[in-house]
């Protein structure tokens, strides 16, 4: 049965030799595609960790020539004054490196026996309160802490899993720009954006009168309105006694920044719907025109006692030996990807894309060849061969 | 002649009407989204104010700062040497950088060092794309982004200048609060684009006088898309007494009109080779890479050490997946003109019979597939529109603005073109060449 529908294909080979072509182009621009949307589809599963609803996110500007009482003072008396705002909740300071601003602060050594690279991410006592951060182990480090011997650090789950396996971590020293003392894991912090991976994070503190914590994280009771952004702006004029700080919404942040994958992303998808419906529309015309012309060829079996199924399944197999050899050859191309390694995506990514790709298409190609296939087998012998 | 092919082609659309559905969606779509990003490459790409001079623009962004210092490396090969272990000692000498800093320029090294290269006829300083300011407006906020620039800037980027004039290099020396405002700006602040002369934004610290009007950039790129533009020494803090290397300083270089951009980016990135280091043991070079506009573009989007393996590169990618997304439509509407072809098949072999050259078949069948995809490229061209007006309304792009002007229906027309040739040249070609004996054999005529 299937050496003779080969034959059959290989005589037909130069009509089909487009069709398979067609299938080939097909089936690579669609695992292009769904290997950039899986990849990124996967990344945005893991969560971001912290709150961005009813969040706002101050970018302070500050005179130079502050000394660190100046600053501590002013600092006081911000969170002081903004905390009065009956719309507030809670307040956080963070350095510059913040959630979306595009910015990553990283470090990395030798000093604790292995390689340790990490993200690194300041901010001040009320932080895991005010984004609502979830602590796995330990808990967040308070004020006294900063007097401890060793300066408190929380580090992520990725960064444990990273690093420390199964080992317990809590209270353990690690040497990170001096010796740390690791006070808590927090579940995920994914700051840099919801189409990242997340990395290894280590939280530091800094004290208020650190001249590097120059952002306000401000926490809001839910249902806040928009308005209340003028009201902030408002006491944030008046404490630091400068105009030209930026207030931002840490959701709309989000969006934005979200939206640079999503736009193209969905564009892609939109244009990969409309090749393969067009590929679909001009496979079922050409195949109806084919088949249409066999009907004497079809009469014939039909007339010698082949079923209705059996011609059925003739002409589907005929199409799918074409769409098969047209995929088989793609695919070879497709694994070189993730056996070359040529790109910074994970492998499972681009086998997922594969098997997406050839069901999608065996999909496609089955429903078109399926129809005039079914119109072939309905022919009447009498008629066909009186044709004839 | 063509008048008798046209009617001919008209009629046999009309035959097979499943056939010229599935051609005249696949023709129209393909198409749509070809002019789509025509548009999106004009707009980007295109010489449409202020960038009209885009070919003849240098640009200085990115300062890089290095602490460079001399590394050996030492490799020591082992053989074994009939039974005795040898040994052979290479040292390499080379260079390791020690610590990087990438930044723009601060408006010190710009003002000293980087004024009047040769063959320039002018050059401005300019700070774009980090100033941000919140304005609040009965209720409304509204975020503003400001350009900081000299008065050359107004010479380099040919701004439409809607009302008023731009500020003068008196007005920059002397820091006067005035302010050229884009129409779109114009608009959110005061309600209208018309008539805001004299008027007063209040920004910041400071309140600046409305001098001119002009039409915001199309575009996004930052040297440009700013909703104000106020003179640089009216910038907060000490940005320009400021005697640090790197700043938030660019600048752009216009050529002469005769001038080779190859000695001008060099002799820029030479002077600053040269510019004196005040503490070598911070950092021992300074470096920067003159860019052209494309180069600078490309290397936004792919980094690399060279603008222009990134511009290639960017071209390189850009033109392959344009490509493959043309490719497998044209390849199906091929595939789909062989089965109509081949429907007349009987016609053919009676025009072959009657003396019909094979050329001249060939010709009335490429002539029949151009008529089609003139056809599909009239519906393409209608759903494209209102696929621009859709983008540029959801604001998709944010402040991007897609036109479809006289140029995009130009390159439009040309790709219709090349499509219809390109998908019915090889089923024409196939056709012409039947046997007249076969054509009629065997079909009901």
């Amino acid at each position: 049965m299937i050496k003779h529908i080969l034959t059959l294909v290989w005589n037909k080979k130069r009509t089909n030799m487009l069709m398979m072509l067609e299938i080939f182009l097909a089936f690579l621009i669609l695992f292009s595609v769904f290997t950039f949307a899986i990849n990124f589809l996967r990344m945005y599963q893991s969560p971001l960790g912290f709150a961005t609803r009813d969040a706002l996110l101050v970018q302070l500007m500050l005179d130079d020539g502050m000394d660190s009482v100046a600053h501590l003072e002013m600092r006081q008396q911000l969170r002081r004054e903004v905390e009065l705002l009956p719309a507030v909740q809670t307040t956080s300071f963070n350095s510059g490196v913040t959630m979306f601003s595009g910015s990553m602060w990283t470090t990395s050594n030798n000093d604790n026996g292995f390689l340790l690279e990490t993200c690194i991410y300041h901010a001040d006592e009320q932080f895991a309160a005010a984004a609502s951060l979830n602590l796995v182990e330990g808990r967040w480090p308070e004020v006294s802490d900063q007097n401890n011997k060793y300066a408190p650090v929380v580090i992520n789950r990725r960064l444990r899993e990273a690093y420390f396996g199964d080992k317990p971590v809590i209270d353990s020293i690690i040497m990170l720009d001096g010796e740390k003392k690791i006070m808590g894991v927090v579940d995920h912090f994914k700051y840099q954006g919801e189409f990242e991976t997340e990395r290894p994070l280590t939280f530091f503190f800094l004290p208020l009168h650190d001249e590097n914590l120059r952002t306000l994280y401000v926490r809001l009771k839910p249902n806040t309105p928009p308005e209340f952004e003028e009201e902030l702006n408002k006491t944030i004029a008046r404490v630091t006694r400068r105009r030209d700080f930026v207030i931002s919404s840490v959701d709309a942040d989000r969006v934005r920044q979200s939206r640079q994958v999503w736009v193209p992303m969905i564009t892609a998808l939109l244009i990969c719907g409309f090749l393969i419906l067009n590929v679909a529309l001009g496979l079922f015309g050409v195949l109806y025109y084919n088949i249409s012309k066999r009907r004497a060829e079809i009469g014939l079996r039909r007339a010698l006692g082949a079923t209705q199924g059996a011609i059925t399944r003739q002409f589907t197999a005929e199409v799918m030996v074409v769409a098969a050899a047209g995929m088989l050859l793609a695919i070879l191309i497709a694994v070189q990807f993730p056996l070359l390694a040529v790109f910074d995506v994970p492998a499972e990514n681009f086998y997922w894309s594969i098997l997406a790709t050839t069901i999608l298409i065996l999909l496609v190609v089955l429903i078109c060849a399926f129809s005039p296939s079914r119109q072939a087998a309905a022919v009447q012998p009498a008629v066909a061969l009186h044709e004839e | 002649m063509f008048s008798n092919y046209f009617k001919l082609a008209l009629k046999v659309l009309g035959r097979n009407k499943f056939f010229t559905g599935i051609s005249l969606f696949g023709i129209s779509f393909t198409l749509m989204i070809l002019m789509l990003i025509t548009a999106f490459y004009d707009t980007e790409f295109g010489e449409n104010p202020p960038l009209s001079n885009k070919d003849r623009l240098v640009f200085l962004s990115v300062l890089k700062m290095e602490l460079v210092v001399p590394d050996t490396t030492l490799v020591i090969d082992s053989v074994a040497q009939g039974g005795l272990m040898a040994y052979d000692t290479t040292f390499t000498y080379g260079e390791g950088t020690n610590s990087v800093s990438i930044s723009s320029f601060s408006y010190y090294v710009l003002d000293d060092y980087l004024r009047e290269p040769a063959g320039v006829t002018d050059y401005s300083f300019y700070s774009s794309g980090q100033h941000s300011f919140n304005v609040f407006l009965d209720n409304r906020k509204l975020e503003v982004g400001a350009i900081y620039a000299d008065a050359a800037y107004w010479r380099v980027f040919d701004f439409n200048l809607r009302e008023g004039e731009c500020f003068s290099a008196d007005q920059v020396q002397h820091a006067t609060p005035v302010a050229v405002i884009t129409d779109e700006l114009a608009r959110q602040y005061f309600g209208r684009d018309s008539g805001v002369l004299g008027q007063e934004v209040e920004l910041g610290n400071s309140r600046f006088k409305v001098i001119g009007v002009v039409r915001r950039s199309r575009s996004m790129n930052s040297m440009v898309a700013g909703d104000i533009f106020l003179p640089l020494t009216t910038m907060e803090g000490r940005a320009l007494d400021d005697n640090a290397y790197q700043g938030s300083f660019q600048a752009a270089y216009l050529l002469d009109r005769s001038a080779a951009i190859g000695p001008v980016q060099a002799e820029l990135a030479e002077r600053t080779a040269r510019i004196p280091l005040r503490n070598p043991e911070e950092y021992n070079r300074i470096s920067t890479l003159p860019m052209s506009f494309g180069e600078l573009y490309a290397s936004r989007l792919i980094d690399n050490n060279e603008p222009q393996k990134s511009l290639f590169r960017m071209r390189l990618v850009f033109g392959l997946l344009l490509l493959f997304f043309v490719l497998l439509p044209t390849l199906n509407l091929i595939n789909i003109n062989i089965s109509r072809i081949m429907e007349r098949e009987s016609e053919i072999g009676v025009r072959k019979a009657f003396g019909a050259h094979a050329g001249t078949i060939l010709y009335q069948f490429v002539f029949e597939n151009v008529i089609i995809t003139f056809l599909g490229g009239m519906i393409g061209m209608v759903l494209a529109l209102g696929l621009l007006h859709l983008i540029n309304d959801s604001q998709v792009l944010p402040h991007m603005i897609l036109r479809f002007n006289l140029r995009v229906f130009a390159y439009s027309l040309g790709i219709c073109l090349l499509f219809g040739i390109v998908s019915g040249w090889v089923p024409a070609w196939r056709v012409s060449r039947l046997q007249i004996a076969d054509a009629l054999k065997s079909n009901q005529l």
